[in-house]
Formats: C-alpha cells, sequence, structure tokens
C-alpha cells in the first residue's frame, strides 16, 4: 500500500473523495463551500506529498463527476499545479485530470492549467458533449 | 445576529396555465400599472390547450419580473453552500439542464461576491428572476463608494472582453497569488456566457447576469 492508498480522506460535505488503483484520485460532487483553502487545500496538499512518491510519478484526478466548483475553488486547483512545479525534478508528477466536456468549468478552467504548466498537467476527457464516452 | 430567509415559487403555478376552450384565466394583481394586457398565447390545434403567460411589459418597457426565488442575508454569515444547493435544485427543476448550470453557476459567484465584500450589517439581497423569454440573477448588496467604483468599471472591462479578463485573473493568481472578486464575475461571464449589469444606487449597488431560455 503506497501514501496514496493510506491517507485519511475527510468528510467534505458535497465533495466526495475515492482513491483508486494506487494513483487515481476520483473528486466528485460539488465544491461550493465558502473557504475551500482552509478546509480543502490542507487536503490537496497531503495529496500532492504523495503523489510525489509515486513510481510512476503520475497522478489521474477524475473530475468527471464534479459537476460544479466555486472561483475559490479553481483557485486551489492552481495552487496544486504550483505546487507540482516548485518540486525538484525527481519529485515532479503529472497530473492527468479526467474530465467530462459538458460540465462547463471543467471545459473552461482546466485547459487553462495546462496552459500554465504544459509539461505537468494534461486534461483527457472521459465524456464528450454528445454523452458518448471519450 | 444570523438571518437568513427564502421565498420561492413553484415553477408550476407560475409558468402555465390551462385554460378549457375559452379565454384564458390569468390573474395578474400589477397589471393596472401597465400600460398593455398581459400577452397570452394559446395553440390553435389543440382544444385543451396549455397556455404560456409571457409576462407583461411595464411602462418603462421593461420585461416585468418574477421571482422564482428571493432570499436575504447578510455579508459575514455562512449560508453560501446551503444558498448554492437550493439554487442548484430550484434551477435544476425549473429550467432545461444547461440553463440551470449557468443559473446555478451566477448565483453562486453573485452571492459569493456580495457575501465577501457587501457592508457588514447591511442586507444582501438575491432574487432569481423569470422575464419570460429571459432569466436572471440579482443580487444587490452595500458597500464603500471605491469598491462600488471598480465593481462597475470591472463588469464594462468583462462585458467587452470577457475571455481575455478571465484568463488574466487565472494568470494574476498563478503567477502573484492575487485573489480578487474578479474571477467569479470572470465566469459567469465567460464560463456561463451570461449578459452582466451593474446599477448602482447611493451605496447599494445590484449585479444582474441574465440569458435567453
Amino acid at each position: 500500500m503506497n501514501k496514496l492508498e493510506s491517507l485519511s480522506i475527510p468528510d467534505f460535505g458535497t465533495l466526495k473523495v475515492a482513491v483508486t488503483g494506487g494513483s487515481a484520485v476520483h473528486l466528485s460532487g460539488s465544491i461550493a463551500m465558502k473557504d475551500p483553502r482552509t478546509s480543502l487545500t490542507p487536503f490537496f496538499r497531503t495529496l500532492h506529498e504523495a503523489a510525489c512518491d509515486l513510481p510512476a510519478h503520475q497522478l489521474d484526478v477524475d473530475v468527471s463527476a464534479l459537476r460544479f466548483v466555486s472561483s475559490s475553488a479553481i483557485r486551489v486547483f492552481l495552487d496544486w499545479v504550483t505546487w507540482v512545479q516548485q518540486e525538484p525534478n525527481d519529485r515532479r508528477y503529472k497530473l492527468c485530470f479526467r474530465t467530462d466536456s459538458r460540465v462547463s468549468w471543467q471545459r473552461v478552467s482546466l485547459p487553462v492549467l495546462v496552459e500554465f504548466a504544459d509539461n505537468l498537467v494534461s486534461v483527457e476527457p472521459v465524456a464528450e458533449p454528445d454523452g458518448r464516452p471519450g | 445576529m444570523k438571518r437568513f430567509s427564502i421565498r420561492s415559487r413553484p415553477p408550476s403555478s407560475r409558468t402555465s396555465l390551462e385554460a378549457p376552450g375559452q379565454g384564458p384565466r390569468v390573474s395578474d394583481p400589477t397589471q393596472a400599472v401597465t400600460d398593455r394586457p398581459g400577452r397570452v398565447e394559446r395553440r390553435p390545434s389543440q382544444q385543451r390547450a396549455p397556455v404560456e403567460y409571457h409576462h407583461p411589459i411595464d411602462v418603462a418597457g421593461r420585461a416585468r419580473a418574477t421571482p422564482l426565488l428571493q432570499f436575504t442575508c447578510q455579508p459575514g454569515t455562512d449560508v453560501l453552500e446551503v444558498a448554492h444547493q437550493f439554487i442548484e435544485a430550484l434551477a435544476g427543476a425549473s429550467f432545461r439542464p444547461g440553463l440551470a448550470a449557468r443559473l446555478t453557476i451566477a448565483g453562486y459567484e453573485l452571492l459569493a461576491n456580495a457575501l465577501a465584500y457587501g457592508s457588514l450589517g447591511r442586507d444582501v439581497q438575491f432574487e432569481l428572476v423569470d422575464l419570460g423569454d429571459r432569466v436572471a440573477v440579482r443580487v444587490s448588496n452595500e458597500a464603500v463608494a471605491a469598491r462600488l467604483d471598480l465593481l462597475v468599471e470591472r463588469v464594462g472591462r468583462l462585458q467587452r472582453d470577457p475571455q481575455a479578463v478571465f484568463l488574466e485573473e487565472m494568470r494574476r493568481y498563478a503567477t502573484q497569488g492575487i485573489q480578487r472578486a474578479m474571477l467569479g464575475l470572470a465566469r459567469v461571464r465567460h464560463e456561463a456566457a451570461m449578459n452582466l449589469d451593474c446599477q448602482r444606487s447611493g451605496s447599494r449597488v445590484t449585479v444582474s447576469a441574465s440569458l435567453e431560455k
């Protein structure tokens, strides 16, 4: 069991988090809390620390069922990308977001993260706008 | 003191009236102040057709609002998540999914800004309003003059070039860690593709986000 699998996942209310397969995180529901930086950022930071030790140097983050996030939560995702960029090369990993293109925040905001860190962030749709799997 | 009260009307009581074989039964207590009666359309091919009631126009030429949801709360209170769930559920029950999702973004972001930047002790008023062919989210709050000036200027910029402002806000945060209210507004204009409007009256400001149904 690696560090990621042994993580303790807090109760975030409408946001559900699950770790699967040792190198994937599933986020679903919504992030509408007043200040996600106080509750969510510490957990994402722990995720990040665990991901730095992944042998494959890649973490899949499936957000396809995360239907709503606030602008404050988008900033938390931006923080996450910044943390990866700030790591030394041997601890860096690739963040691969699995998305549903029908969900507007994923379609609009996540490509901007790719623009900021092209070599570290990728977006892979698991569902296309017409509803077919990607 | 924490205050949060919600008044809503179920969609079925406002959007459709049954008119069995004769003139439509439309009751509108505010019709007296209009310069023309409410427009009512019937489907000619059906004997017992549902009647769509198009809201009348007031003397100033603006579509009269039918609030689906109204509530008042105060800056500093922790009502955002509960309000979001309510807005999302109501929009989802009233409109097609894509429209509901856009309204949900606007409802959340406008309310979040008003709660974060409104003057303490002064009410924040929220409305989800059916305008007939359009639907709007309106949030009003009080704030100091300098903040209102900034808000009006930013809404104007967003109206002109939403994508550029959205990217600028994302970059500004990523490179400088500067957190401003602008990203939420930019999402409403750019991501939800809604029209933004900002009206000041003294120290009170009303920000509206609207779109066609």
